[in-house]
């Protein structure tokens, strides 16, 4: 019978056994990972987030109060990571300079983030909406149009359409009250609507291509 | 249908909250009496439902490989790290913020004293072998009683008793109270002048301290071997010198004559 995550940390407590704390760590680690991948959509940076994660976890261990969730409180701690993560890539952006290039797609190819957006500006390498869409490609659209919403947005909606976690919990792990988390769920999926719209029927919930 | 967009506007968060059932029973209620009647809203509420389930069709992914041996190897990396910043002494000495290390500033000191005390042994002992005292006089100093009054006298030594050296007399541990009292009580009763009396009273003050001082600082005898007829003068001027010294040493000012002290009791000269 697997104990609970305050079972574990009492017990983590009192006797000090890694093996206690690598028990919590297992438990956390591939929804920790889940939700890095998703914002930073790059699987080594995500697995750094989740060590580091966890190491702070450990650091601070004495700092964390049994009465709050201790899942809210990892993921709190992955969020912040990942978004200290897409705040130096926005300041590496602003020193990228973009060379012109529409017969280019290296970058989209090699999955650079950093080089993906602003290229996505000037050379839509989308496929055209009149286009066919199986469903592999349907997802790939989604993520798309996922990452180009907000940070803030795209945040909330991964952790509660993705993830499953309550507003009170994304309120707790992004660092805001429950009623801008509503905003931003709200407001992300009038958003990501409109990015799906020239793809998706608004009518019916199926890709245009099998109307 | 002016009430009703207005109607609509107010419930348009609300919509989302209402399909992720996250409103109360109150305000649930109050959501699908306006879907009842609102064919926009209701629309509006499917289009939800379908960017949701769109949002759902992305797979999830996971971890390759179990991070966990890693993060422990990480954890056990940085308290080991933390560790070295603030390593126990080889002494097993545990380190703490009232525990203040040796420096060699205090060890060369250590060093300055044991040396510096060493010459002043031998200096003394010199000075002491050029006073050559009569065998059957001892110049005996006696630290000032508690009321600060010194007093030198003479006494008869023991068969085999040899006079002690200005060094000895100087490191020995205070004069245990009886015998302290009881020479100044012989010394009280050999003075025969009383104006003497009176000055040798003045001197628990401390002026007469200053006296000692400046006594000790000038080389000169004063006035106080006076007072001691019966004693040989040059030894008499000899043990007032010793007198002054001890006294003068015993003030803050002993650094400034050159003594010194550390916490062993050994006794230091400036060289």
């Amino acid at each position: 019978m697997d104990l609970s995550d305050e079972a574990l940390i009492k017990k983590y407590r009192v006797d000090g056994d890694m093996t206690v704390f690598s028990t919590l760590v297992k438990r956390y680690q591939n929804r920790v990972f889940m939700i890095a991948y998703r914002l930073l959509n790059n699987s080594e940076e995500a697995e750094e987030v989740v060590q580091d994660t966890f190491v702070k976890v450990h650091q601070n261990f004495d700092k964390f109060r049994t009465e709050n969730i201790f899942a809210s409180w990892i993921f709190r701690i992955a969020h912040n990571h990942c978004m200290d993560i897409l705040r130096q890539r926005q300041r590496k952006r602003s020193t990228v300079v973009v060379s012109f290039d529409p017969q280019s797609t290296v970058a989209e190819e090699e999955g650079d983030r950093i080089l993906n957006q602003p290229l996505s500006q000037v050379a839509d390498e989308q496929p055209n909406p009149s286009q066919s869409l199986d469903m592999s490609e349907q997802t790939n659209m989604v993520e798309r149009s996922l990452n180009e919403l907000p940070e803030a947005q795209k945040t909330v909606l991964i952790l509660h359409d993705l993830q499953g976690f309550s507003y009170s919990e994304i309120a707790e792990i992004v660092g805001a009250n429950i009623g801008t988390v509503r905003s931003r769920l709200h407001y992300g999926r009038i958003k990501l609507k409109e990015l799906l719209a020239p793809y998706f029927s608004s009518e019916v919930n199926l890709p245009a291509t099998f109307r | 249908m002016q009430d009703s967009n207005s109607k609509c506007q107010q419930l348009e968060e609300a919509l989302d909250a209402y399909y992720d059932l996250e409103l109360s029973a109150e305000e649930a209620e109050v959501v699908e009496r306006h879907l009842a009647d609102c064919e926009a809203c209701t629309a509006r509420l499917a289009e939800i439902d379908s960017v949701v389930m769109q949002v759902k069709t992305i797979p999830e992914v996971t971890l390759s490989r179990d991070l966990s041996g890693d993060i422990e190897a990480k954890i056990l990396a940085a308290q080991a790290k933390s560790g070295e910043l603030t390593p126990a002494p080889a002494s097993s000495v545990t380190a703490s913020s009232n525990v203040v290390p040796f420096t060699p500033v205090a060890s060369s000191k250590k060093k300055y004293y044991l040396v510096a005390s060493a010459a002043a042994v031998i200096a003394l002992s010199f000075a002491l072998a050029q006073l050559k005292p009569a065998p059957s006089t001892v110049a005996s100093i006696t630290k000032p009683n508690s009321t600060g009054v010194v007093s030198a006298q003479k006494s008869e030594p023991a068969s085999g008793q040899t006079a002690p050296t200005i060094a000895q007399t100087v490191t020995q541990t205070p004069v245990q109270p009886p015998l302290m009292q009881s020479r100044l009580t012989q010394a009280r009763l050999t003075q025969t002048d009383v104006s003497t009396k009176a000055n040798l009273n003045s001197a628990s003050t401390p002026a007469n301290t200053h006296t000692a001082q400046m006594l000790a600082a000038t080389g000169k005898s004063g006035g106080v071997n006076k007072h001691e007829h019966d004693i040989n003068q040059n030894q008499v001027n000899d043990s007032e010198e010793l007198v002054a010294l001890y006294d003068y040493e015993n003030t803050d000012n002993a650094l400034d004559l050159g003594f010194s002290t550390n916490e062993d009791g050994l006794y230091a000269i400036k060289l």
